[in-house]
């Protein structure tokens, strides 16, 4: 059975249908990129399959059981999710951020146990951050506490991870870091990210969702969807995509 | 541990400022005791004079200053977990809204009754004095309810900081660990205007202040809470006692300085920070 299937989604909040019709099926070693403008509904996508806004039609469900019959510390250990604006947090070093995804595990009247540690620290390791695991989160910048957000949800051990625009404001060189370092993630985990850049969803993506007002227009292998009609259908702009003959690798382009 | 090495002196330096304070508060009072005497008192819990009154009389209240502090610590501090900063514009409007209809409901209650309405001052302004071991015992009672709420969900309060989604996302039922909270927040600071009266919950802004100091992790900020609120009522109480030639109310004192404070958080709210 599919670890994800999405069944003719429509998702919003309170009576606002933002995203309509969505359908999906993938599995562990997938790596899916959400594409589209701003406002299109990236992010209530992922909220909605993380089970945190209203499904109004269709279904989530995650081998085979609906999202909405798994409660929530079950699906916390499940999916995981890195929202965009995660804000340090004053008073919290590393360790104890990242622990905060091991709290799916922990009973109501139980305490970290050395395993929730070794978890924890193997997931800053796995981001590269474990040198800082005793540093306040309020020192560190922007691309470290990136990572430990990432880190984070890694502690909690999902096979689904969902992150939303995970480099949206690091500098170039620390978003290939870091989606490197997700990329490599992909071999036991089932990633879904959005991004605003094309150029390093098209690098790093295995498959490509592309989304207009809501709706998905295009979903495939990067170079199938990134072509000229759909980028221009859906961005209202002439772009161009241009292919390294040496590597393969895709770079759009304003014509 | 690095995180030891900069929590721990906050800690130690409180328990010293609660230790001086603790010996101050049963120092002072209308009979005049020597430091010595005081503490040979302490020491032999016998039926002279001295020693009952430091048992009977300032021993108890004492102890209801720091139980007081404490309540007051727990509740402002759930309170700042479930409603974020915003917590300062919900507890002046909202806070004061219910209090001052339950005040009004209270004295209407027992005019009807023909109560002496004197009664009712004592728990709106709030004084130690007078109190008893049973008091002592009921209200530590619900310290400990407190504190078992404290150790059990703190990881909880600690989820809520990183806002609603994160929360549930990391599998707290986000909606009902709220309203449970809320009602351990309500009823110990019920308890907390039995305890010391109603104008004492102006203190419930503190926990807002020792977060800029030790941040928002709850692991920690309660218990520094505690310890600060406890030092706070055990001082003021102290004052209550020697300002004046006759008791000036300890919530009038509380209220009075909080003012300023309410007024600076308020504004710093208003800018965003």
């Amino acid at each position: 059975m599919e670890m994800l299937k999405i069944e003719a989604m429509d998702a919003g909040y309170e009576d606002k249908v933002v995203v309509k019709n969505v359908s999906l099926e993938s599995d562990i070693g997938d790596f899916i990129g959400v594409i589209g403008p701003n406002g299109c509904g990236k992010t209530t996508l992922l909220r909605a399959i993380a089970g945190l806004i209203n499904i109004s039609n269709g279904q989530v469900k995650i081998r085979g059981k609906d999202i909405r019959r798994i409660n929530r510390r079950e699906l916390a250990k499940r999916i995981a999710f890195v929202p965009q604006l995660m804000v340090p947090t004053a008073g919290f070093t590393v360790e104890e951020t990242v622990l905060l995804g091991r709290t799916p595990y922990i009973g109501r009247f139980a305490f970290e146990t050395d395993r929730d540690y070794r978890i924890a620290k193997k997931a800053a390791e796995e981001l590269k951050v474990e040198h800082l695991i005793d540093t306040p989160v309020t020192s560190l910048s922007g691309g470290e506490f990136q990572r430990v957000a990432i880190a984070r949800a890694l502690a909690q051990e999902s096979k689904i991870l969902l992150l939303d625009e995970p480099t949206s404001h690091l500098d170039f060189r620390f978003s290939i870091k870091v989606l490197r370092m997700i990329r490599r993630l992909r071999e036991e985990k089932l990633i879904i990210a959005t991004f605003h850049d094309l150029n390093l969803a098209a690098r790093f993506s295995r498959k490509l969702m592309l989304i207009n007002k809501g709706e998905v227009v295009a979903y495939g292998r990067p170079d199938a969807v990134l072509t000229t009609d759909n980028l221009r259908q859906v961005f209202k702009m002439k772009m161009e995509v241009r292919k390294n003959p040496k590597t393969g690798k895709l770079r759009i382009v304003n014509a | 541990m690095s995180k030891l090495k900069t929590r721990l002196p906050l800690v130690v330096y409180l328990l010293i400022v609660i230790i001086i304070l603790c010996f101050l508060s049963l120092l002072v009072g209308s009979t005049k005791m020597s430091a010595s005497k005081v503490v040979s008192s302490i020491f032999s819990a016998g039926n002279s004079n001295a020693s009952s009154i430091i048992w009977q009389i300032r021993m108890p209240r004492l102890f209801l200053a720091i139980l007081s502090g404490s309540l007051i610590a727990m509740a402002g501090s759930i309170l700042l977990g479930i409603f974020g900063t915003r917590v300062i514009d919900n507890m002046i409007v909202k806070t004061s809204y219910l209090i001052g209809s339950m005040v009004a409901a209270v004295s209407i209650f027992m005019m009807l009754f023909g109560a002496n309405l004197n009664l009712l001052y004592p728990c709106l302004l709030g004084s130690l004095a007078g109190t008893t071991w049973d008091k002592v015992l009921l209200i530590a009672l619900f310290v400990i309810l407190g504190l078992v709420v404290y150790v059990f969900y703190y990881k909880d309060l600690n989820a809520l900081l990183f806002g609603e989604y994160t929360a549930k996302t990391l599998g707290v039922e986000v909606t009902w660990i709220r309203i449970f909270l809320f009602a351990i927040a309500a009823v110990i600071s019920l308890i907390a205007v039995y305890s010391c009266g109603l104008l004492c919950l102006a203190a419930l802004i503190l926990p807002y202040f020792v977060r800029l100091a030790t941040g928002v992790n709850y692991k920690y900020l309660i218990p520094v809470s505690i310890m600060s609120s406890a030092s706070l009522i055990i001082l003021l109480d102290i004052f209550s006692r020697i300002i004046f030639p006759a008791e000036l109310p300890l919530g009038i004192i509380v209220m009075a300085l909080s003012g300023p404070f309410y007024i600076y958080a308020l504004q710093r709210r208003r800018l965003g920070l």
